[in-house]
């Protein structure tokens, strides 16, 4: 088992999609910060599209989809943007949960795609081991993308608005540590479809619309069939996803929705760690 | 005679077209075992079985003694080349070769220098894999198959796609490998006429099915000149050719007896045949290439 992982762990480390994906991630935080340090200006420069920001701010229920760029409209009173927020903000736009997709399609898959797997299958004692390295690796890159993004942030915050404002760390860690968890636990999810599919870009497709909040449109179904959900307010399948929950967990969040999102990475995990092994297992190679 | 691998009506069906038909074979320590098929006869699909990467539908292996799911415990014994060599294109040999040695756990030095030496590749330095031609990416499938110093290599068509200089490199390296390691292989090729240069025993399947199990000796004598008889009962024949004088004579199949002696002689056997009352269809002095003999046997009329 140690094995697996150590190989899995000098393929990630050797693979040029690693720094490619994760270079293309960080120039989007970039871009980001860039953005929303444009949006600023233009609101504070136009206070009428800022009170139009301001009433669409209340009335809009959580953004499921992917965006690049968001602004708040207390970022653009006087005071300075909290980092944390920053960071937040392109945490659940679910730009960096994109790049973790890419990620997860070109390193697992191409494993399949190349047939190295016909060297290693038959020399692991059970080839559930082959996913649970690719976990191990999608973690320890999720680790290094958000303390990237993180550092990145922090950059383009000094570049572009002259200040690094951190504030609430200890919540900002907790923070960081839910969504840390919510990607893993997403990444298990794209894993299954790579193992299922083998085929990368019915993989990158099908983690990039999930992402996207496409199974919204599952929502009117569910409310029909199921008449007991109309009684739960705000009813979303979202608020039941690794994905959704990325969107939903923000800094500003109780200890129940952090609770809850754990919950869900938990079971996320074990049944499509489960459904991943025995693709492995049963499947011909 | 204890054998190093063996099936026993080894059976594979996808949905109800059977690849691999009831195919039992024996395979002994040090032989150099040539599957020889058609494409699309079940070689591939043979081999998978064999090595853990595909599960028969029924039947049985036996490896290294070793029956059933116990098996588990010595497939990483066998080093695996099937079909195209599964290397990553953006590496090097070297950290290809790294990344197996790493997942089976071998952690010596030189090893991986050692393996490139054999296979011919210990100069070509941080190149990428994908730059390599196919003959290079050949051999460092077959170094690949030789990490963890395997008892049993399997072969799928190592040789299709090269050259007439890569192809006896790569006969060169299989032969010394077999010479100086006593190792295994089994190895499939449609390239008849190379595999008969390193095999020592044949097994030639068609549509699943194996046709006929031979040794390299067999192989000879069938392709050997020979007075080839046709005839509706061979058995009518023999009492005829044992009162001539013949010894060296081989009932092949239902309808043909192959004699390898006194080749000038087929007048004389003719005439005695003939006083004996029995019809023959025909009688001809044949030399059989490998190729027409495969064909005779799998009744085909396309390319082997």
């Amino acid at each position: 088992m140690l094995n697996v992982i150590r190989m899995d762990l000098y393929r990630m480390l050797k693979s040029r999609y690693t720094y490619i994906v994760l270079a293309a991630a960080m120039l989007m935080m970039l871009a980001s910060v860039f953005m929303s340090k444009q949006d600023v200006t233009y609101y504070q420069q136009t206070p009428s599209a800022l009170e139009t920001l301001r009433l669409n701010e209340e009335d809009t229920e959580v953004k499921w989809g992917i965006y690049i760029g968001h602004v708040s409209p207390e970022w653009c009173a006087d005071a300075e943007i909290p980092l944390p927020e920053l960071v937040s903000s392109n945490l659940q736009s679910h730009i960096l949960l994109m790049f973790l997709v890419v990620f997860i399609v070109l390193f697992a898959g191409n494993e399949n795609r190349t047939g190295f797997i016909k060297n290693i299958a038959s020399q692991v004692r059970h080839r559930y081991e082959l996913v649970i390295g690719k976990l191990l690796s999608t973690a320890i890159f999720t680790a290094v993308m958000l303390v990237m993004a993180v550092l990145v942030i922090m950059l383009g915050s000094e570049i572009f608005f002259g200040y690094v404002h951190i504030q609430d760390f200890g919540k900002f860690m907790a923070f960081l540590g839910i969504q840390f968890l919510l990607h893993i636990g997403y990444g298990s999810v794209i894993l299954m479809f790579v193992y299922l599919f083998q085929n990368a870009v019915a993989s990158l497709i099908t983690g990039i619309l999930i992402a996207a909040g496409i199974l919204q449109v599952a929502d009117a179904v569910l409310l029909n069939v199921v008449p007991a959900f109309n009684e739960i307010e705000n009813f979303s399948i979202m608020n039941y996803l690794t994905s959704g929950n990325v969107a939903l967990v923000s800094m500003a969040s109780g200890n129940d929705i952090y609770l809850k999102a754990v919950i869900i990475v938990a079971i996320t995990l074990v049944i499509m760690g489960c459904f991943s092994g025995t693709i492995m297992e049963k499947r011909d190679i | 005679m204890e054998y190093l691998l063996s099936t026993d009506c080894l059976t594979k069906k996808f949905k109800k077209q059977a690849a691999v038909d009831n195919i039992t074979v024996h395979i002994g320590r040090g032989e150099i075992y040539g599957l020889i098929g058609k494409n699309g006869a079940g070689k591939t699909t043979f081999l998978k079985m064999i090595c853990g990467l595909s599960t028969p539908t029924s039947g049985d292996i036996s490896l290294f003694g070793y029956h059933g799911s116990e098996r588990k415990k010595v497939i990483s014994r066998i080093g695996t080349l099937i079909e195209a060599p599964g290397l990553y294109p953006d590496m090097s040999a070297y950290d290809n070769l790294k990344l197996k040695c790493i997942c089976v756990g071998i952690r010596r030095k030189g090893y991986i220098q050692n393996i490139l030496d054999i296979v011919g590749l210990g100069n070509v330095g941080k190149k990428k894999v994908g730059q390599f031609s196919l003959g290079m990416k050949q051999r460092l499938g077959i170094g690949m198959a030789l990490v963890g110093e395997p008892d049993l290599l399997v072969l799928d068509e190592p040789i299709n796609g090269l050259d007439p200089e890569g192809i006896a490199e790569v006969r060169e390296i299989l032969l010394r490998l077999n010479r100086e390691k006593n190792l295994t292989m089994v190895i499939s090729s449609h390239i008849l006429e190379e595999l008969s240069k390193i095999a020592t025993n044949y097994a030639i399947i068609d549509e699943g099915r194996l046709i006929k199990e031979l040794s390299c000796d067999e192989l000879d004598a069938a392709c050997s000149e020979h007075i080839e008889i046709r005839m509706e009962h061979p058995n009518l024949a023999l009492p005829v050719l044992d009162a001539l004088g013949f010894r060296d004579y081989k009932v092949v199949d239902e309808n043909t007896i192959y004699i390898f002696e006194r080749l000038d002689e087929s007048g004389n056997i003719t005439m005695e045949l003939s006083k004996q009352g029995i019809y023959i269809q025909s009688i001809s002095v044949t030399n059989e290439s490998i190729e027409d003999y495969f064909l005779h046997l799998t009744g085909g009329v396309h390319h082997a």
